[in-house]
């Protein structure tokens, strides 16, 4: 089974439409791309015109949001054959999806929701994960969600669910520390305990992006620059990774390619050896009314790319 | 989709995702017992708030999504409105797919179905109406255009090529409304602030090349051409289809091979590829 490996050190950026032409010019300073696999899986058009051209020059990985893994559904296996078909055109260094569930009885909330973390959802998942793993006969990368609410029936931390994942199946982690303060926050816990119980020896990529603080609660919104309380989580998690390839994730309000890269190169700041955990000043909560995981970027701005004759 | 009549959530994992979609799906279902049941307070937030951000994020996330794929819909109609019939599409037909760009799939469909005049005789029922169809339904037909496959690449420009050789390429489409709905959709890209049109008959053709969509005006006989090439397939039995719409089989071939006329425009729009290559396309 091909597993996913660190040979690709570095910082990537999230594959984004409208930062589609500059990479292809040439101008992304970046490492590597992560590109979002249900924007490509069914393209015949432009979407994997662009994937393609990027993946003959940056190593890409994949990182999907509808795979369900959590889901009591049946798992789609339309979907896994069409993720495979993808992987085998573009080479993706390893291919990614969350701890979550999209929705059931056939529906998609587009939405990354939680799972109660049990004994029994253990074992459904990891049955799932065995399942798609052997199906696409690679290892499955599997991100710590945004969380908002903690189900009453939960026994094992989010840390430990993941470790005995890992030892069930074989898969690997996507820590995104960005959602471990999400998660951490909104649950009363301390991030830096979730880091201290979480088994870094499977991590093979990590995520940073901005998120709402909204006073009562925060919310991955993605659409603002890290928070420094984000940062000095990293700081802790790339010396703990030994440095494992980090991606920015940028969704709403997306600045330029420039901007995007600027922000993500921020993580150079917090990478060197001598660098400590510095505990984060305080900073004022923002407006509420957020929406978390957005989704609107992965909707192709269509009618900008239409040229129409008037009669 | 009528709502669920919620039960009580079980322990299980089945039950408890049961409950929980139909509570993001329809809010008012929630009861605070069964909600203070399955999710925990935190130190700032009740249960109900918990769950309240899920809720509050699932029909604004994929209100959105609806916006960008019909932006001249909702420029028609205002977002308020524009939000409450996606809103109600949502709440019928939630997405079934595992990507975004199938949530608007059904909507052109729904509005037909769920229009409040539905059930008078055609010529009595509101032309607003119609064009809001009419709007929503090339609005989603343009959306697919996008990532649908195409020929790039392949696409034949030679006016050489004998009329048997050429085949409609794979991104295109002719389209036909009650209203002229590509003229409105361009005006709106444009920024021109357009007025709702009066009813009047429109054809389009819409060719993707080097992944951009182009909408091309038609009159009636090329509308009526296009639509038998796309049936049958090759140029020569595409002109002996016209009798069968009333139209002059020599006026369209003189349209059709008159310098600059219809077959080096539309060769020179994309139209066509090299119908032998279809076979290894």
């Amino acid at each position: 089974m091909l597993t996913a490996g660190k040979t690709e050190p570095g910082l990537g950026l999230g594959l984004r439409h409208c930062h589609a032409e500059q990479i292809l010019a040439g101008e992304a300073r970046v490492n590597w791309f992560e590109a979002i696999s249900e924007n490509y899986m069914d393209s015949g058009g432009k979407s994997l015109y662009i994937l393609r051209q990027v993946a003959e020059r940056y190593p890409v990985v994949l990182h999907g949001v509808s795979m369900s893994i959590g889901s009591t559904d049946p798992l789609d296996f339309g979907y896994l054959r069409k993720l495979k078909l993808l992987a085998a055109k573009v080479s993706p260094r390893w291919l990614s999806d969350h701890l979550c569930w999209t929705g059931i009885n056939g529906i998609n909330t587009h939405d990354l929701l939680p799972v109660p973390l049990t004994e029994e959802t253990l074992k459904h998942i990891a049955g799932r994960v065995n399942t798609v793993q052997d199906f696409l006969q690679r290892q499955l990368v599997l991100e710590n969600p945004s969380t908002y609410l903690s189900f009453a029936q939960s026994t094992i931390s989010e840390p430990d669910f993941l470790r005995a994942l890992v030892a069930e199946t074989g898969c690997a982690l996507l820590l995104d520390v960005n959602n471990v303060y999400v998660t951490s926050f909104n649950a009363d816990k301390d991030p830096l305990d979730y880091l201290n119980a979480f088994p870094f020896e499977h991590v093979v990529q990590m995520h940073l992006a901005g998120h709402e603080d909204c006073g009562t609660h925060v919310i991955d919104t993605h659409d603002r620059p890290v928070r420094p309380e984000v940062w000095e989580l990293f700081r802790l998690a790339w010396a703990r990774t030994g440095g494992a390839p980090t991606s920015l994730e940028w969704d709403g309000d997306i600045p330029s390619l420039a901007q995007c890269e600027a922000e993500l190169f921020k993580a150079q700041q917090y990478i060197s050896p001598s660098s400590e955990y510095r505990p984060p000043v305080d900073v004022q909560p923002g407006a509420s009314g957020s929406v978390s995981t957005p989704v609107s970027f992965m909707i192709p701005n269509v009618m900008d790319n239409t040229v129409g004759e008037i009669a | 989709m009528k709502p669920p009549i919620s039960g009580q959530a079980t322990a299980s994992l089945a039950g408890l995702q049961r409950w929980m979609q139909e509570v993001l799906l329809y809010p008012r279902l929630a009861n605070e017992e069964q909600v203070n049941n399955e999710v925990l307070a935190s130190s700032r937030l009740s249960a109900a708030d918990c769950l309240g951000v899920y809720q509050r994020s699932y029909y604004a996330r994929l209100l959105t999504c609806m916006r960008e794929q019909f932006p001249a819909l909702c420029y028609a109609l205002g977002s308020p409105v524009f939000n409450e019939f996606a809103r109600d599409y949502l709440l019928e037909l939630p997405s079934d797919s595992y990507t975004l760009y199938q949530l608007g799939r059904r909507f052109p469909g729904y509005l037909s179905d769920t229009r409040p005049d539905r059930e008078l005789p055609p010529n009595e029922r509101e032309h607003w109406i119609d064009f809001m169809i009419d709007l929503a339904d090339f609005e989603r037909e343009v959306f697919t255009m996008f990532d649908a496959p195409g020929d790039e690449g392949k696409l034949a420009d030679d006016v050489n090529l004998a009329d048997e050789e050429l085949a409609l390429q794979r991104c295109f489409k002719i389209h036909q409304a009650k209203f002229p709905v590509a003229r409105f959709y361009s005006l709106v890209r444009d920024e021109k602030n357009p007025e709702l049109p009066p009813l009047q008959t429109s054809q389009i053709a819409m060719v993707r090349v080097n992944y951009r969509t182009r909408l091309i005006p038609l009159t009636n006989p090329q509308y009526q051409f296009l639509l038998a090439l796309g049936r049958v397939g090759n140029v020569p039995s595409a002109f002996a289809a016209m009798d069968a719409v009333e139209l002059d089989v020599d006026d369209i071939r003189s349209a059709w091979l008159t310098p600059e006329g219809w077959r080096e425009q539309w060769l020179a729009s994309g139209f066509f590829v090299h119908a032998a290559g279809l076979s290894v396309a």
